[in-house]
């Protein structure tokens, strides 16, 4: 609840200030070079700040007729403003603090910074623009203290915030682990933005303090006392007159300095909020600090950033609202999601058009929008888990709401959750909203919910045909509803090596992209041949030169495979890439052991030829020798280049009829080592052979005293890809 | 006849005013000091007045943005149509509360002794328009002092340079 509060409000928030923000960013950004321009022509002369004021104003000389103020400015540089009958010493220009001379006269603003702090400070609309950008700097402050609840949220906590950030997007990734950083700045930003409109309109009072009379603090003379690098300003007497006073503007207070005497005449302090004031500008505008005038600089690209991946974020969730042909009272069958971005909404979406198709009455929503259904025969739930085992957005209010709501009539139910692996508490919110349903006598449901990691399409599909099964439907989901399905894209075969035995035949395709595309070894090629409706995914071994190499087996009767097969070198045919993050290759693990029986060796094929840091063990099981001669090139290249440490070939036909399994066994004490250090294992292949495979791992765990398997699954040390 | 005393009568105009121009001027250091007002910087014009307090000329304007200089209306319907040349010479920075300014007034001597006047006028923005901040008769002998001003200025003080 409080986290949909939290999105609400970022969300509104930044909309609604979203022309104001785009400006102020765009224009502060240029603002920023303003300081950092200032240090490249800074007239400041190194080691000149340690003087003493009487050193400075001994070292001014009988040049000037007459001398009405010397500035230092916050990057340091010495401006004097003098009258003298030698031009050289007349005007205001920046001032040698240690020869007295001119050095530079003092150059206007460039027209750029003067239009864009004009534009910056009132978007050139005088007081009413000053009051929009002062509420659109509030407005920024509650963006941020807003984003930082969800980012709380998130993470599962305050003291996680750095943890780890989980890959759901490409905008969200960014938005969160780019804001975890960019947070303190922009949080800076608007604090002092807010604060300098609040004295702007004198909301905040920065008068400076009465002069203090009479109770002179310091005898003697001051101006031996401070140092240049304390002045802000010392303004001279009017006149030789003794009740002339110079005036001495330090950091926190100004003095009044007879000239002749140099006693302290009167004094007055900066008031705090004059002090803050002054902080604030500096922070605000970088004035006198390159670097921070860069960490701002930063600040506002990351803002643009922001609003980008924001909208787009945003976009998605807005896209993924429900439409639905029947009403609540006649649908028989009710789809309700739970999802935080939208992800979720698709696989509800596919199997509401299945189910549409089967002639069924249909009705899709939110899980926070259950009420009575009067029709109602099966209730099925989909749902995500937010953060640390927590209800998406649209899910919050389920449990609560389902308890409540009287149910009149007995229906079946199921609960598909979905998750990822790499969450401590995987899909822990499905199996509250399954417990909460099974608490209920009129339903009936079976004994757990189906748990899916990573959008697995697969383990969707699996689930969809045995439910529609029970129910005597024979569903047929679209699968382009599933996944953002990745943009067509044009593959010309530039290598094809097959080979054949008395029972099967396999193929490799080197497939080139007629542009070169973002696609890791592990992503998912989907190819659906001309005159079919449903895709094939095939997984794909990614080689350094940017080509893909999938592995395909040819079925007697298979539409796709001997539609690849025919296909002659040179041809180019349409596919399209999808995102499968979970089977990349691990950033930070120490090894990899990759375990594969037939086919399933093709993302393999490119992850060995990949110079990344960690050690890699090859297993594979296939049928015969003549079965690896299609992958021996790839193998051998990658051993050559160091990039392949192990492989070991077990042969199901031949020689001593071994599964892969059974090497793994064999190598109990090698495999258990790598487990202890933090290796990751991937699996690809078949779904037999997987199996086995984490039945063996089992008892390697057990013999070793490691964590168990469902342990490393959870903690992404197993990954795998089977069909 | 009349037509040669017509011409001697424009001829000694002529000189007595190239003459008159050329009694110089005389030049004081100013300077305005601000009360503790809060807000922004003082948009400040220095001009002098006829007898019937008309605009004659703008001698310092403190504050260099002309976006502002309406908020002084009086001193604008004169500046607007005179289209006086060369204002960057005469103008400076603003000053805010609390602050002051020291410059040089360049003070024509025909201006002195004959019903003058010395016009000090403000402008805040957001705040008030006070056209006689300060208002002082063009008088050598009491030109040189300290006057007290009656809103943002604290007092401006002129001495001979």
């Amino acid at each position: 609840m409080l986290k949909n509060l939290w999105r609400y409000s970022h969300f509104i928030l930044a909309v609604s200030s979203s022309l104001f923000l785009l400006l102020a960013t765009l224009s502060g950004l240029i603002l920023a070079f303003g300081p950092i321009n200032a240090e490249i022509n800074t007239y400041q002369l190194a080691g000149s700040q340690d003087i003493t004021i009487q050193t400075l104003i001994n070292n001014l000389g009988n040049d000037y007729d007459e001398i009405l103020e010397i500035n230092r400015d916050a990057s340091g540089a010495v401006q004097i403003s003098a009258f003298s009958s030698n031009p050289a010493f007349d005007g205001d220009f920046y001032l040698d603090p240690v020869t007295g001379k001119k050095i530079a006269e003092i150059q206007d603003k460039h027209p750029v910074f003067t239009f864009t702090t004009n534009l910056h400070r009132s978007l050139f609309l005088k007081t009413p623009g000053r009051i929009f950008v002062g509420i659109a700097s509030f407005l920024l402050l509650l963006i941020v203290i807003s984003g930082l609840g969800l980012l709380i949220k998130r993470q599962g906590g305050f003291s996680r915030v750095f943890s780890r950030v989980i890959k759901e997007n490409r905008e969200q990734y960014y938005h969160v682990t780019l804001g975890r950083w960019a947070i303190v700045p922009i949080l800076i930003i608007a604090i002092t933005g807010c604060y300098l409109s609040l004295v702007r309109f004198e909301i905040i009072a920065t008068t400076k303090g009465e002069w203090e009379n009479g109770q002179t603090t310091e005898h003697g003379d001051a101006f031996e006392r401070y140092q240049l690098k304390d002045l802000r300003s010392l303004e001279f007497p009017f006149t030789k007159e003794p009740e002339d006073y110079y005036t001495l503007s330090l950091k926190d207070r100004e003095l009044k300095v007879h000239q002749y005497t140099g006693d302290v005449v009167q004094q007055r302090r900066y008031p705090f909020s004059l002090m803050v004031a002054m902080l604030s500008f500096d922070l605000h505008t970088g004035a006198g600090n390159w670097w921070w005038a860069a960490v701002l600089a930063g600040s506002c690209l990351s803002m643009l950033y922001f609003m980008y991946s924001g909208a787009l974020i945003s976009i998605a969730r807005l896209k993924s609202k429900t439409k639905n042909k029947f009403s609540p009272q006649e649908a028989e069958y009710v789809i309700l999601v739970g999802s935080e971005n939208g992800s979720t909404k698709h696989f509800g979406h596919a199997l509401q058009h299945a189910l549409i198709d089967q002639k069924k009455k249909v009705y899709l929503d939110d899980l926070n929008n259950f009420q009575s259904y009067k029709q109602i025969n099966h209730l099925i739930v989909l749902t995500s888990t937010y953060g640390d085992g927590e209800a998406p957005a649209n899910a919050s209010k389920f449990i609560e709401t389902f308890h409540r709501t009287p149910i009149h009539r007995p229906f079946q139910s199921t609960v598909v959750g979905f998750g990822s692996r790499s969450y401590s508490k995987f899909c822990q919110y499905a199996m509250d909203v399954h417990d909460a349903i099974s608490d209920n006598n009129l339903v009936s449901l079976p004994s757990t919910p189906t748990l899916i990691n990573d959008k697995n399409l697969g383990a969707f599909q699996d689930w969809a045909r045995s439910w529609s099964v029970a129910q005597g439907l024979s569903l047929n989901l679209p699968t382009d509803k599933l996944q953002s399905s990745g943009k067509a894209l044009k593959l010309t075969i530039v290598a094809k090596k097959s080979t054949q035995n008395e029972e099967e035949e396999t193929f490799t395709l080197e497939l080139s992209p007629k542009k070169r595309l973002r696609v890791h070894s592990g992503d998912l090629l989907s190819i659906t041949p001309p005159g079919d409706a449903v895709e094939r995914l095939y997984s794909v071994g990614v080689l350094p030169n940017g080509n893909m190499i999938i592995s395909v087996k040819r079925h007697n009767h298979g539409i796709c495979s001997n539609y690849l097969n025919q296909l002659v070198l040179g041809e180019t045919f349409t596919a399209a890439v999808k995102n499968n993050t979970h089977f990349h290759l691990p950033n930070k693990a120490t090894a990899l052991v990759m375990i594969g029986n037939g086919t399933g060796i093709g993302p393999f094929l490119g992850m060995i030829n990949t110079k990344t840091t960690p050690k890699k063990h090859l297993y594979w099981g296939g049928r015969t020798t003549q079965s690896f001669v299609l992958y021996e090139d790839f193998i051998s290249r990658a051993q050559k280049q160091q990039s392949l440490q192990n492989i070991r070939i077990a042969l199901s036909q031949e020689s001593k009829k071994q599964y892969v399994q059974d090497l793994l066994l064999e190598d109990q004490e090698k495999v258990a080592r790598l487990i202890k250090k933090n290796s990751t294992l991937m699996i690809c292949g078949s779904l037999a052979m997987k199996k086995g495979v984490l039945e063996v791992l089992a008892t390697i765990c057990s013999n070793h005293g490691l964590p168990s398997i469902q342990e490393l699954e959870q903690d992404g040390f197993i990954r795998s890809d089977c069909y | 006849m009349n037509k040669i005393h017509l011409i001697t009568w424009i001829a000694i105009t002529f000189i007595v005013s190239a003459f008159k121009s050329d009694v110089g001027s005389s030049q004081y250091k100013c300077m305005i000091q601000l009360t503790n007002y809060s807000g922004e910087g003082a948009y400040i014009v220095v001009s002098v007045l006829n007898a019937n307090k008309e605009y004659v000329e703008t001698l310092r304007v403190l504050g260099d943005d002309e976006e502002w200089y309406p908020d002084l209306p009086t001193w604008w319907s004169f500046f607007e149509k005179a289209g006086q040349e060369n204002v960057d010479a005469i103008t400076g920075a603003t000053i805010a509360g609390g602050e002051r300014s020291i410059f040089i007034l360049d003070i024509d001597d025909r201006y002195l002794d004959n019903g003058h006047f010395l016009r000090f006028e403000t402008s805040v923005e957001h705040q008030n328009y006070v056209e006689n901040d300060v208002l002082l008769p063009l008088k050598s002998s009491s030109i040189s002092g300290k006057f007290e001003g009656s809103d943002y200025i604290r007092y401006v003080r002129l001495i001979p340079n």
